[in-house]
């Protein structure tokens, strides 16, 4: 029998808890309850509520802030399942206002425009837990160092194209498996190239694994794009404008949660793949300007 | 002795976070996702982990899997764990926004779905035979009827049932740092015969 080491906060251990219960599924962007409530049906594990799904932040331009904590609240009414919502990047006054509502997850998100140019958010100051996006394993390990309690890749929001999502989910999973190889001594100096907290460097060194559940996010849009980053490693899919923007978002829905279940068996994504309709239109990130591109939001 | 199998249902959830207890019991641990999968007849028992009790029924509609899982039921040895135990209740109360969830009617006691709260009310806390019980987003469990056995309460509630050979948490025994846990001890070695 092992002797139990636990944790001098013993929040973490309830945050990254819920993101354990959340592996294995499909978390949907929702801009409304009704849109909660066939997310819900459709079987996703968790809805992040939002006034604008990436997509039409895109297009309309502005600024993009906290949504209304009108419409989160009617969220929050309308599903049994957990409610997420985003924060500007830096911007704890969003997360302090977040956290009174009672949502079950916070997410620090590029999607929406940062609100500071060099800090990010304190979380371990926060009970209720946050996720953040990464694009590599330094930045993941940064967020986990500051209290980050799930993380996702950044992928390239709104776009539909899944090009950049399995960039960030190769990058993070090649400097994973890199570190496992390292001898002792290189790891310091790694630490410092990556930019990331030692303890924690040696930590994943030692456990192949980050500290905390891996997500995927940015460009998901069909059962096919699930199935392939979780393939590719990724526990559990975000999927944003994916859903709500294609011809039918409850069959969408339905057939994302299926591959997400079933992401290995090719005769399964055959079934949920059939007969969907059009996908969300989208965007190639390669078309997108460096200013309009979101992912390298943050630091 | 052959090592005993432990099936987990895998379609969603907090799965491997078992594993380490079940191997640690001498146990091997098989992960189901199909009724193929379910009705092999080496498997000696299941646990139900938690999860999103609504996803999991969805794609056991889905997925067609009801009659192979109330077969497996019949006779060999279940373990509800939270969303888990809401999947085995006689009922589940009304939900608050109104909607209504069916459940397997394993054990004899109702179940409040996200009872406590938000995620600001998951909590951690010792209890007389459990070392460290983590609730979160827990259901509660209501109408408890005189067959089944209370193995821990939390202040009023009752938070680990057993009843023949099946049983529930509404915490997650699997988050202990306790290896094996009690829970994972009490079902290998008391409910899931050789």
């Amino acid at each position: 029998m092992t002797t139990p080491q636990y944790p001098a906060n013993p929040t973490i251990n309830l945050k990254v808890g819920l993101a354990e219960m959340l592996k294995g599924g499909v978390i949907m962007d929702v801009v409304n309850a009704d849109q909660a409530k066939i997310a819900e049906d459709a079987g996703a594990v968790a809805v992040m509520a939002l006034e604008r799904v990436p997509s039409d932040i895109r297009k309309d331009g502005g600024v993009a802030r906290m949504s209304d904590p009108k419409m989160i609240e009617e969220i929050v009414a309308a599903v049994e399942i957990p409610v997420m919502a985003k924060v500007r990047i830096g911007h704890f006054v969003e997360a302090q206002i977040l956290e009174a509502i009672g949502v079950d997850y916070i997410d620090e998100s590029e999607v929406l425009t940062p609100a500071d140019h060099a800090y990010h958010i304190n979380k371990h100051a926060f009970k209720v837990p946050f996720v953040c996006g990464a694009t590599n394993l330094g930045e993941a390990l940064r967020r986990i160092g500051e209290g980050a309690a799930m993380m996702r890749t950044k992928g390239e929001a709104g776009t539909g194209d899944i090009v950049e999502g399995v960039r960030h989910l190769r990058t993070i999973t090649d400097q994973i498996r890199r570190l496992t190889v390292l001898s002792d001594e290189q790891l310091m100096t790694e630490a410092k190239e990556l930019g990331a907290p030692f303890e924690l460097v040696l930590k994943v060194a030692k456990e192949g694994k980050l500290p905390v559940p891996n997500f995927a996010a940015g460009g998901i849009a069909t059962p096919a794009d699930a199935a392939l980053m979780m393939q590719l490693g990724a526990e559990t899919v975000f999927v944003g404008s994916g859903i709500f923007k294609s011809d039918n978002p409850a069959l969408f829905a339905k057939a994302i949660v299926k591959a997400a279940a079933m992401y290995n068996d090719p005769k399964a994504l055959l079934e949920a793949s059939r007969g969907l309709g059009a996908a969300m239109r989208g965007l190639q990130v390669s078309s997108l300007t460096p200013s309009e591109q979101l992912a390298p939001r943050g630091w | 002795m052959t090592k005993r199998r432990i099936g987990i249902l895998s379609l969603q959830g907090a799965v491997e976070p078992h594993v380490a207890h079940l191997e640690a019991l001498g146990c091997e641990v098989v992960r189901l996702k199909t009724s193929k999968e379910i009705l092999d007849p080496s498997i000696d028992a299941m646990i139900i982990p938690g999860g999103e009790s609504s996803t999991m029924l969805r794609l056991i509609s889905v997925f067609d899997l009801e009659t192979a899982l109330l077969q497996f039921f019949a006779t060999k040895p279940v373990w509800g764990v939270c969303a888990g135990s809401i999947l085995m209740a006689r009922s589940v109360a009304p939900l608050p926004s109104g909607r209504t969830q069916k459940s397997f009617s394993l054990m004899d006691y109702d179940v409040h779905r996200n009872a406590y709260g938000s995620q600001l009310e998951s909590f951690e806390v010792s209890l007389p035979n459990v070392e460290r019980a983590v609730f979160i987003r827990a259901p509660q469990f209501e109408n408890i009827g005189p067959a089944i056995e209370v193995m821990a309460s939390h202040e009023v509630r009752a938070v680990w049932l057993v009843q023949g050979n099946r049983m529930a948490t509404s915490f997650h025994p699997e988050l202990s740092m306790k290896v094996p846990s009690e829970c994972h001890r009490y079902f290998v070695e008391e409910l899931v015969k050789n």
